[in-house]
């Protein structure tokens, strides 16, 4: 699991937010960042109401998805 | 060295019994009935077998003792001071408090001097108590360190607390609970360091359960003293210099719920914020936390709304891109063949661009629907369900419908001539239905005049051609 801390998830949030509002990322990049922070997102909200050990379970089985997703597309 | 027997004869001698009466004469004499003495009381005895208390009286200077004598408090007078200091003090008289007494100095042949404590002035201790709080507090604002602890940065999510305090402190309980049932499902990691918070040793207790949670620094966002109800005497402690001293000082932001409804203690005014009540801490966390994830809602809005306006600007960019493509075709096919084919990819990979995004933004879209109100849910998903439609509008498929086709070799599409070598065997496929050709011949000039137009068709001439069922 990446380390992070609620102020770093907040500030890359706002940061992919005012990319994708300012229409600054391309297209290609959108999903990606869309993707990321949907990640953010879930990591804070998660991390609000659970216990660490239950935060990592929640993080596992997110990171999990993603690659699905992949495989899917390809 | 000379000593006084040598040179004055004794004229009389006594026993120390005589001698012991004589004190006691001298200060009967010599002193009034009675005194009214102000001394702190560095110790009580209680003994419970005759109901009699024993104290140790100081007076100290700077935290030196200057003078210090035995007091004692019989049986019944004990009784009588002890209820009256409950009732208006609300707490036991005990050590550490400043006393105003009435009483008189009795000698004892056996157990020396003593002051005989007669009564107590229960407004003495209490006023002494509010002055020293006020002159605390005047030093701590003198010495600059009053509002050093709010200086600090408070944490964007409080949610490891360091709470010292006795477990079994009024208000507590009230306290953990008030954080557990908290409406929103927060979850709090609660490190209790415990401590006595009233009586002799509490001050002490409680600098070394600070000191603790110093060492652990790193592992909490806020240190929060916690003691609810009690009496003025009772929460003196939280009056100290040295305590109010090191909360200031203090690393990590300090708050302090010290419940009593007149004068809030001096932790209370050095600590990053200070509550009446120790259920109003936890409902400040609460607060702090929820003010957090409703800036990450706002984002999470936010990104749907971004989302959603950044797709709509690239299915129109996608559009505007078709009517060139449209218009291109519309100038009598003039324009050269590979400008056509790179149209056509640009197309390609822009659609599957938009599409993967369109998939994420849905997935998204599905996840945070849910919570959203049903007013805005619907309205997303007629807009997105417009969109879906004219995205499928811009499939490729649609522009086979207009008579294009593409054609393969070995699976992969042919735009440009020079991988084909006559003899080949490539597959065209149509709106409906594909079909496999050789090539005959290579025309390496690509332009395709009206004129030529018959003619290419013959050179691409189907030999064997095979139909494909779509």
């Amino acid at each position: 699991m990446e380390k992070m801390n609620y102020r770093q998830a907040l500030e890359e949030l706002q940061q992919i937010l005012e990319e994708i509002e300012n229409q600054q990322v391309d297209v290609d990049v959108l999903a990606e960042r869309v993707k990321r922070a949907a990640f953010l997102i879930k990591w804070c909200q998660a991390r609000l109401r659970k216990t660490e050990t239950e935060v990592k379970k929640v993080l596992a089985e997110m990171e999990e998805k993603p690659d699905q997703n992949s495989q899917e597309k390809e | 060295m000379e000593l006084p027997f040598d040179q004055v004869a004794a004229e009389k001698i006594l026993s120390l019994r005589e001698l012991a009466g004589l004190i006691a004469e001298a200060l009967e004499l010599g002193l009034p009935q009675t005194l009214s003495v102000v001394a702190e009381i560095a110790r009580l005895n209680l003994n419970t077998k005759s109901g009699h208390a024993y104290l140790e009286l100081v007076e100290k200077q700077e935290e030196k003792v200057v003078a210090q004598m035995k007091g004692i408090i019989w049986a019944e007078t004990f009784a009588a001071i002890r209820k009256k200091f409950l009732e208006q003090a609300g707490t036991e008289l005990q050590a550490g408090l400043k006393v105003l007494m009435l009483g008189r100095i009795s000698y004892h042949e056996v157990y020396g001097l003593s002051f005989k404590v007669l009564d107590i002035d229960v407004s003495y201790t209490l006023g002494e108590m509010a002055l020293k709080r006020r002159e605390t507090l005047e030093r701590l604002s003198r010495e600059g360190i009053i509002d050093r602890n709010k200086s600090l940065p408070f944490p964007l999510v409080p949610q490891r607390l360091a709470v010292v305090t006795s477990e079994t402190a009024a208000g507590y309980g009230d306290f953990l609970e008030r954080l557990r049932s908290n409406p929103y499902g927060y979850t709090f990691q609660i490190t209790l360091f415990p401590a006595y918070v009233q009586g002799e040793q509490a001050e002490m207790s409680l600098l070394r359960a600070l000191s603790l949670v110093a060492g652990r620094k790193n592992d909490f966002d806020v240190v929060i003293f916690i003691r609810g109800g009690g009496s003025q005497v009772d929460l003196h402690v939280f009056d100290s210099y040295q305590l109010a001293k090191e909360a200031a000082f203090f690393p990590l932001p300090v708050l302090a719920g010290i419940g009593h409804e007149r004068d809030q203690p001096v932790i209370n005014h050095v600590a990053w914020r200070g509550f009446i009540t120790p259920t109003a801490v936890a409902e400040f966390l609460v607060g702090k936390v929820r003010e957090f994830e409703e800036e990450v809602e706002e984002a999470a809005y936010r990104l749907l709304e971004g989302g959603r306006s950044f797709l709509e600007t690239s299915s129109q960019q996608l559009r505007q891109l078709m009517h060139r493509l449209q218009s291109a075709m519309m100038a009598g096919l003039q324009s050269p063949a590979s400008t056509l084919a790179a149209l056509q990819s640009r197309l390609g990979s822009s659609f599957r661009s938009l599409m993967q995004s369109g998939l994420v933004y849905l997935e998204l879209q599905k996840q945070q629907l849910r919570k959203l109100p049903p007013a805005l849910v619907n309205r997303w998903k007629e807009t997105l369900a417009h969109d879906c439609r004219r995205l499928a509008l811009l499939d490729p498929v649609n522009v086979l419908k207009r008579g294009y086709s593409i054609t393969y070799l070995d699976g992969q599409a042919v735009k440009e001539v020079k991988v084909l070598t006559p003899g080949k065997t490539v597959l065209t496929r149509l709106y409906q239905g594909a079909f496999v050709s050789k090539v005959s011949e290579i025309k390496t000039d690509g332009r395709l005049s009206p004129g030529e137009h018959t003619k290419q068709t013959k050179e691409v001439n189907t030999t064997e051609a095979t139909l494909w069922k779509k």
